[in-house]
């Protein structure tokens, strides 16, 4: 069925597969961009993929002016600012961000405050206040989960004031992302894993959501089949090449999902339980996830019955009673979750994720006051989030 | 009661566009006044707006040019200020079009579909808007009939006749003797 209305908005160029990064030079010449700025952290340095970023512009007219690698786990405005002044510095002209979530969201605020001129970033927050068209931002995603690089979001920390700033608009989506297999392979097998789940729930969150539409389906749908395809082989074997570049596809096909029709309870829950115990994000979709759909399952039985196809495959789904296969949806996310457990160690239960159940109070009073509940299909009150924290513990 | 509003909402000519703006006035200051009522009368919408600091002050705003419902914390209440915008505001919900505002107003379109089609912008709070939209949501509940509000709400609370005294009780209260 298709909804009353709904809008779609993904401009970003997609460049994936063998020796994507070595294009980058050349798309940075059409952006009329010579002199980007590199943003990266010092885990991408230790593995060795600053290099083979660097190595790509070899024998090319971009001449990379600052590099900078300190981008903590946090992106912060105090690491905003360091960077704006590295960009002024030695006069930058483009962006390049290399890493996972954290550094794309800090490349994405670093654009903000150069591209509008601004000393306080914090003028733009909230939804739409951008004005000015962004310097040419492009994304190299190093983890396959927060498919930040077609997002229109990025989250800066205000350390000081201990909050976190979102800020939407279609001007903050990068103009390039460069999906390379070589970027993904060296993640250790417990972040395949969580980074792999939390795209997971974007794909079944806005395939189910409230603002799902022809297109997000589309993205979503893929999204999950290359991920129930792909991802324990991932976790299991890290050095197959196809598997992981599956992986880097799928979140990014996620991710442009999301963007869009928005996600639901799972991540309102998981983004609490981030805030109040620090489960790192992908850890608290993974376990959330089919608590969350046992929740909602009275008003999507019909759009989980769906989803059995792409997570079991035409021989699989054919099989299963059509009054069977909602349950069977939740039952492999379940037994996937086991086997995650069992390959990598990535917690099933938020117990195994350290969470007390004294913090069972300050997250749902977190959770009903974040953004993604009212997208979810089903009322979610206080009381329906410490159910189902209880049932997840 | 749907026919006229679906009349009303199609064609864009001068004078339908002047009804909605008529319509949605109205309704502002209909939920305005219900809320002001509710924000001290009602437990659930009491402590929405517990921590807000004395003086908060929002407005939500039909784009390009109003109408707007503006409230401000005044010791235990959130006061009704009018129809017309704040100087300033810790908060400000901007409704991105008038037919937009017409079918919320109207019970054609809850408050969770006008967010999830991004036909709403918030300035400021995250969390302090999604207490603002749960508060608007209890005083739709009381507001509509419950065959009206089922297209705004999520869950519609089945019937009872100590339901249907609170509802004439905030209606005469709130929206006739402005107590
Ligand atoms: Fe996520």
């Amino acid at each position: 069925m298709l909804p009353e209305y709904y809008e779609f908005y993904n401009p970003v160029k997609i460049n994936a597969g063998e020796q994507a990064l070595e294009t980058m030079a050349y798309e940075l010449g059409l952006m009329g961009a010579k002199n980007p700025i590199i943003i990266t952290d010092k885990g991408i340095v230790a593995a060795g993929l600053l290099k083979i970023v660097l190595n790509s512009f070899a024998d090319s007219e971009i001449k990379i002016n600052a590099i900078f690698e300190e981008t903590p786990p946090d992106s912060s405005l105090e690491v905003v600012n360091q960077i704006v002044s590295l960009f002024y510095k030695n006069s930058c002209d483009s962006i390049i961000a290399i890493g996972g979530g954290s550094v794309i969201d800090t490349a994405k605020g670093v654009n903000i405050v150069v591209s509008e001129g601004t000393n306080d970033i914090r003028l733009f927050m909230g939804a739409d206040r951008l004005k000015t068209p962004q310097k040419p931002l492009i994304v190299v995603p190093t983890t396959a989960g927060t498919g930040s690089e077609v997002t229109l979001v990025a989250v800066i920390s205000d350390v000081q004031n201990n909050v976190k700033l979102p800020f939407t608009s279609n001007l903050l989506l990068p103009r390039l992302a460069i999906l390379d297999p070589r970027m993904t392979m060296s993640l250790p097998a417990k972040i395949t894993a969580a980074t792999g789940m939390d795209a997971l729930t974007h794909a079944v969150e806005a395939y189910t959501c409230l603002q799902k539409n022809p297109l997000s389906d589309a993205h979503a749908w893929m999204a999950i089949k290359l991920i129930s395809e792909n991802l324990l082989a991932t976790v299991k074997n890290g050095s197959n090449k196809q598997t992981r570049f599956a992986l880097a596809n799928a979140s990014m096909m996620a991710g442009a999902a999301f963007s869009n029709s928005m996600v639901g309870a799972v991540h309102a829950i998981g983004h609490a339980c981030g805030a109040v115990a620090h489960v790192p994000h992908g850890v608290a979709m993974s376990i959330l996830l089919p608590y969350v759909m046992e929740f909602n399952f009275d008003k999507l039985e019909q759009l989980y019955a769906e989803l059995l196809l792409p997570l079991v495959g035409a021989e699989k789904y054919a099989k299963t009673f059509s009054s069977q296969r909602a349950r069977a949806s939740i039952a492999y996310i379940r037994d996937l979750k086991a086997q995650l457990y069992e390959a990598a160690a990535l917690p099933v239960t938020l117990s195994q994720a350290g969470i007390k159940k004294e913090q069972f109070e300050m997250i749902s009073n977190k959770a009903i006051d974040d953004g993604a509940i009212l997208p979810n299909p089903k009322e979610v009150t206080k009381q329906d989030i410490l159910q189902i924290l209880e049932n997840a513990f | 009661m749907t026919n006229l509003f679906t009349t009303l909402s199609n064609g864009f000519s001068p004078v339908s566009l002047l009804t909605k703006k008529a319509v949605v006035k109205t309704g502002f200051f209909a939920l305005g006044r219900v809320l002001e009522y509710l924000s001290y009368a009602d437990e659930s919408i009491k402590a929405e707006h517990e921590n807000w600091p004395e003086g908060y002050k929002f407005y939500m705003k039909v784009l390009p040019k109003g109408p707007s419902l503006s409230m401000e914390k005044k010791g235990e209440k959130m006061v009704f200020l009018g129809t017309k915008e704040l100087d300033k505001a810790d908060m400000v919900v901007e409704v991105k079009n008038i037919d937009t505002a017409f079918k919320m107003i109207t019970a054609q379109l809850g408050a969770h579909h006008v967010y999830a089609q991004h036909k709403i912008g918030v300035i400021g709070n995250v969390s302090d808007s999604m207490k603002l939209i749960r508060m608007i949501y209890a005083a739709e509940d009381y507001m509509f009939p419950p065959v009206m509000s089922k297209n705004v709400l999520k869950n519609v609370e089945d019937f009872s006749v100590q339901r249907l005294i609170k509802r004439f009780r905030v209606l005469i209260f709130g929206l006739v003797l402005k107590k």
